[in-house]
């Protein structure tokens, strides 16, 4: 019984990853700071929480994908299509910063000459993602502040009371 | 555990291949005249990103680290009060399109 109290929800799990991984987000966006090979480096681990943060929503990315063409509110349309643009953008940001990397590659004896084009595309494609997430954020507002409300406000149930409850 | 992962290593595989689609189909555009142009105005080997710490370098201090923060908050701010904007006008056009839709029905 106190196994199951000590059980997170799906949605505790979901907070807790998006925090994580809006945090990494912004770490790895800050190069001037944290200098380049941090920056690398980090951004290949972000891949991680990334794909777990894709994962945790993949039975509504394909439940939505299967009704695309069918009837859907139009909130959720634009969010599955925005979605996806989020997911090429930072794709291709990634894409870009692997192929001008100056820290991470070149530590694994791969050297590349590094263009000016990937570079600034890479620029480009990290900006607009900075903004694009911005909408996301937005566009999940009210989870985001229900959910904080639930786990993180006054009164709210957490793990430890609720093993202590049944306890 | 292991059923966790079982479940999602195909997901996982598919995000993943769906990543190297959108990376291997964005490299013909070295080959445009757009990318030729950009090289031509900044010149081949032209390292971009000014202000980065290279390698070698020691990382800016915590003073340093809030113009890189501005920047970003600044760039997500715009996309989210730009939506925020978006969804309360969208709700402001239904909210008078229900009104004038009682109206008529109530002329009716």
């Amino acid at each position: 019984m106190a196994q199951t109290s000590r059980k997170m929800s799906t949605n505790q799990i979901k907070l807790y990853v998006d925090i994580f991984l809006l945090l990494s987000f912004i770490l790895v966006n800050i190069p001037q700071a944290t200098g380049i090979p941090f920056h690398e480096w980090a951004s290949v681990l972000f891949i991680l929480p990334l794909l777990i943060h894709i994962l945790l929503d993949w039975k509504w990315i394909v439940s939505i994908t299967k009704r695309m063409f069918g009837r859907l509110p139009g909130e959720v349309r634009f969010n599955h299509i925005f979605d996806l643009i989020i997911f090429i953008m930072m794709t291709l940001a990634l894409m870009t910063g692997f192929v001008i990397s100056e820290a991470a590659l070149p530590a694994l004896g791969i050297h590349i000459t590094i263009d000016p084009f990937w570079s600034m595309m890479h620029d480009l494609t990290a900006n607009l993602t900075m903004v694009l997430i911005g909408v996301h954020l937005a566009m999940h507002w009210g989870w985001i502040v229900s959910a904080f409300k639930r786990y993180f406000g006054r009164g709210s149930v957490s793990t430890s009371a609720a093993t202590q409850g049944t306890d | 555990m292991t059923t966790t992962i079982r479940k999602n290593l195909v997901p996982a595989l598919l995000i993943l291949l769906a990543g190297l689609i959108v990376s291997f189909a964005a490299l013909p555009l070295e080959n445009t005249g757009w990318a030729e142009g950009i090289r031509a105005g900044v010149g081949i080997g032209g390292e971009g990103g000014e202000g980065l710490v290279r390698e070698g370098q020691s990382p800016a201090g915590v003073v340093a680290m809030i113009g890189p923060l501005i920047k970003v908050a600044a760039l997500m701010g715009i996309g989210a009060l730009l939506t925020a904007l978006g969804l309360w006008l969208i709700r402001m056009v239904r909210q008078t399109g229900s009104g004038r839709g009682e109206i008529v029905e109530g002329n009716r």
